[in-house]
Order: C-alpha cells, then sequence, then structure tokens
C-alpha cells in the first residue's frame, strides 16, 4: 500500500492537473478518491476508488483539516460509493456551501436521481446545478438547461434567464471534451431552443 | 524518501517495459500507428495521440511509407487521412479518407460522415453521402455513428435521403450505445435521442 502510495505521489507530481492553492498539499484522500473532473482537485482523477482505504484516508484528513471543501466532497464521495448515501449528505452539504462546483453538481444530481433512496427535490437541484453552472462546472452548464427544457423545474423559480442559459451552452460548447460532449451541447441547445422557456 | 523514490522508478519501469513488451508481442506496430493513431478510434493498436501532440511532418512521413508498401493497411490509411487534415491538405485528406472508409474502417467510415456533415472542404456537398457512410459505420460497431445516425434521422437531416437503417436498426443502435458506454454524458445523450426516436416511430 505504501508502495501504490509512493508510485501514484511521484506521479502526481509530474502530472498536468489543476494549481496548488498556496499553503495545500496533497493527502492520500487526494490520491485515492479526487475525481477526475472536479476542477479543484489537486492530484489526478481516480475512476475505481478503493472503499475501505479511500474512506480511512479521507476521514484523517478531514479530522485533521475539517473546512477543507475539497477533502469535505472526496470525504462524501467515498461515502456515498460504500452506500452510506445519509453519512454522505453532510460533507457534500459542506462542500456545495462552501462553492465546490463539483460537490454541488454531484448533490444536485444524486438528489435529481434520488439515488440511494435520497428525498427528490427539484428545487434543491435547481438551485445547486444553477450555481455550479455559475461557476463553469461542464456537466452543469449541460444539466441545468436541458432540465429547464424538459420542464423539470417548473415548480420552482428558475433563477438563470434565457440569455444566462445560453450563455451556459455557449460556454459548454467551448469546454466539451470530445464528440459526445459536443453532440450532446448540440443536442441540448437545440432541445432548449425549442422549448416554451426559451421563446 | 530516497528508498521510496527508488521503489516508484522501480515500478514504473517496469510498467513502461510491460507495455513495451506487450507492443512488440503484437508485431504489427508500426510508427505511424506510435505517431498518428486516434485516442478514440476503437481499431486503434496503441494509445492515441492527441490532435495537438501529433507531429505532422514525422507522423505523415511514417504512414506514407506503410501505405506504399501495403496499401490495403486500411488502419494507416485512415491515420495518413487524420494527419494530412491537420496539415491542411483538404482534398488528399478527403481522397485518402474515403480509399479507408470503402476499404470498410469503421473510423474512416464515421469521418467521413462527420466532415460531410459539418460541410467540411472538399467533402461532399449530398448530406445523403454522410447517411450512407454512418449508417455503415454503425453497422460496424462504431458508437459514435450510432448515435449521430439517430440523431439526424430524427432532427429530420436525412429527410431527402432513401434511409439503410430501420427504426428497429436504430432502437439497436442506441441499445449498443448503451451497453457499451456508461459516461454520464452519454446517458443524457442517450436518453434524449430514445425520446426523439420513439417520437419519430410514432410519427412515421
Amino acid at each position: 500500500m505504501k508502495l501504490l502510495t509512493s508510485v501514484l505521489s511521484a506521479v502526481a507530481l509530474f502530472a498536468a492537473g489543476p494549481a496548488f492553492a498556496e499553503g495545500d498539499f496533497i493527502t492520500e484522500c487526494d490520491i485515492l478518491v479526487s475525481h477526475g473532473e472536479d476542477p479543484d482537485r489537486i492530484a489526478p482523477g481516480v475512476d475505481d476508488v478503493l472503499l475501505f482505504a479511500g474512506r480511512a484516508a479521507c476521514e484523517d484528513a478531514v479530522a485533521k483539516d475539517p473546512d477543507n471543501p475539497r477533502l469535505r466532497y472526496q470525504l462524501g464521495r467515498v461515502l456515498f460509493y460504500s452506500g452510506e448515501a445519509q453519512a454522505s449528505l453532510p460533507h457534500l452539504g459542506f462542500a456545495a456551501e462552501a462553492g465546490s462546483e463539483q460537490a454541488q453538481f454531484v448533490l444536485g444530481y444524486i438528489t435529481d436521481e434520488g439515488l440511494q433512496g435520497i428525498k427528490k427535490d427539484p428545487c434543491k437541484v435547481e438551485d445547486l446545478w444553477v450555481r455550479s453552472a455559475r461557476q463553469g462546472r461542464f456537466a452543469a452548464r449541460v444539466s441545468y438547461p436541458r432540465h429547464v427544457a424538459h420542464g423539470k423545474f417548473e415548480s420552482c423559480g428558475i433563477q438563470a434567464s434565457p440569455d444566462e442559459i445560453r450563455g451556459f451552452l455557449t460556454a459548454a460548447a467551448d469546454q466539451a471534451d470530445g464528440y459526445y460532449q459536443q453532440l450532446l451541447v448540440a443536442e441540448v441547445t437545440d432541445t432548449y431552443e425549442a422549448s416554451s422557456h426559451a421563446k | 524518501m530516497r528508498s521510496k523514490f527508488s521503489c516508484a522508478i522501480v515500478v514504473v519501469a517496469a510498467l513502461a517495459a510491460l507495455n513495451l513488451a506487450s507492443a512488440r508481442a503484437d508485431g504489427h506496430i508500426t510508427a505511424c500507428d506510435r505517431l498518428a493513431s486516434h485516442p478514440e478510434d476503437p481499431d486503434k493498436v496503441v494509445p492515441g495521440v492527441p490532435t495537438s501532440a501529433v507531429d505532422q511532418p514525422a507522423a505523415i512521413a511514417a504512414c506514407e511509407v506503410v501505405v506504399a508498401d501495403d496499401p490495403s493497411d486500411m488502419r494507416a490509411t485512415y491515420q495518413l487521412a487524420r494527419v494530412l487534415f491537420y496539415a491542411g491538405r483538404s482534398a488528399d485528406a478527403v481522397a485518402t479518407m474515403q480509399v479507408a472508409a470503402e476499404g470498410g474502417y469503421r473510423q474512416a467510415q464515421f469521418v467521413m460522415g462527420a466532415l460531410i456533415s459539418n460541410k467540411r472542404p472538399d467533402a461532399s456537398e449530398d448530406i445523403c453521402d454522410a447517411e450512407h457512410w454512418w449508417y455503415e459505420s454503425a453497422k460496424n460497431g462504431r458508437l459514435a455513428a450510432q448515435v449521430s445516425y439517430v440523431r439526424h434521422v430524427t432532427k429530420g437531416y436525412f429527410d431527402a435521403c432513401e434511409l439503410r437503417a430501420s427504426v428497429k436498426d436504430m432502437e439497436a443502435f442506441l441499445d449498443n450505445v448503451r451497453q457499451n458506454d456508461r459516461d454520464y454524458y452519454v446517458r443524457l445523450l442517450l436518453a434524449d435521442l430514445t425520446e426523439d426516436l420513439a417520437a419519430y416511430k410514432a410519427g412515421q
């Protein structure tokens, strides 16, 4: 395990990725649980999270640095993957309120889907995703307009104007990575422009 | 610290050696593959080279050698076409891509459809040629062609064409993508295309 950590640390040091905040440092929680699309991550993303080791590492990291939104998001991530949604929510919620666009998107996503028995709440999703989209998270910039176009937020006050939603999609088109993401942005743009909200 | 670092170097070197060994065992990997493989080509034999990292003169030279030596090598032909595009040699690229597409290379068939759909210079101006190439590519299992074909049909972009795929074929295309790609964005796209296809089917 120590060897694996050493290798990953070496790789992380040389891998291109988001810049470190001053005074920040890579923890084992970052190495084991970072999400590849989290713009705040400071280590390469991990698709297959080692649940036991990742949870232990993130619990330790959060105990030492409880106000760190990145670490709180990552602890929430590994707890959720471990099937402990209720335990993960306070961490995801803390990170979302602290401004983590990744946590805002993910908390919105699991609330939208009602995963692991989480109560569905479209207006909470609307609020989380509009904040994430405004901060630049690609997933929120396509998911928010798509839900507006499909009428999923009809019972809520939709915070973004049509112009702002078009702005999300224009920005998403520039951010799209690969053919499927480009196609998705085109599809959502068509769907949004045909919707009543756009008119 | 020093021993940990040494361990890390040994492991990384061992992994690199294993990778090299597996590449050599294949026996068909060429400099063209190493310099010009596309990351999303399902038939590539080495990890792909992102567009921005392609060494165009070296890749063109390497692929021209392979194609000259074996004109039936459709992977190399496609890769040559790919790099010719990046080098701005549009007419040569389209002609070469067409050879690879006609040779049955599914990535080339997909790209041919995309070039036509996107109205790229020197590509056919007949959208029904895109229908043809995407159908061939989709039939050969290229996931991007499967979603693109359904999207173009349901949006009416192929209305002027005689469609080669039935609704049942298109449902099978989407099912195949569903089974082979679980990415969040692909799932969103599939959800919308499945709805679009159901509406298209109902309207027939």
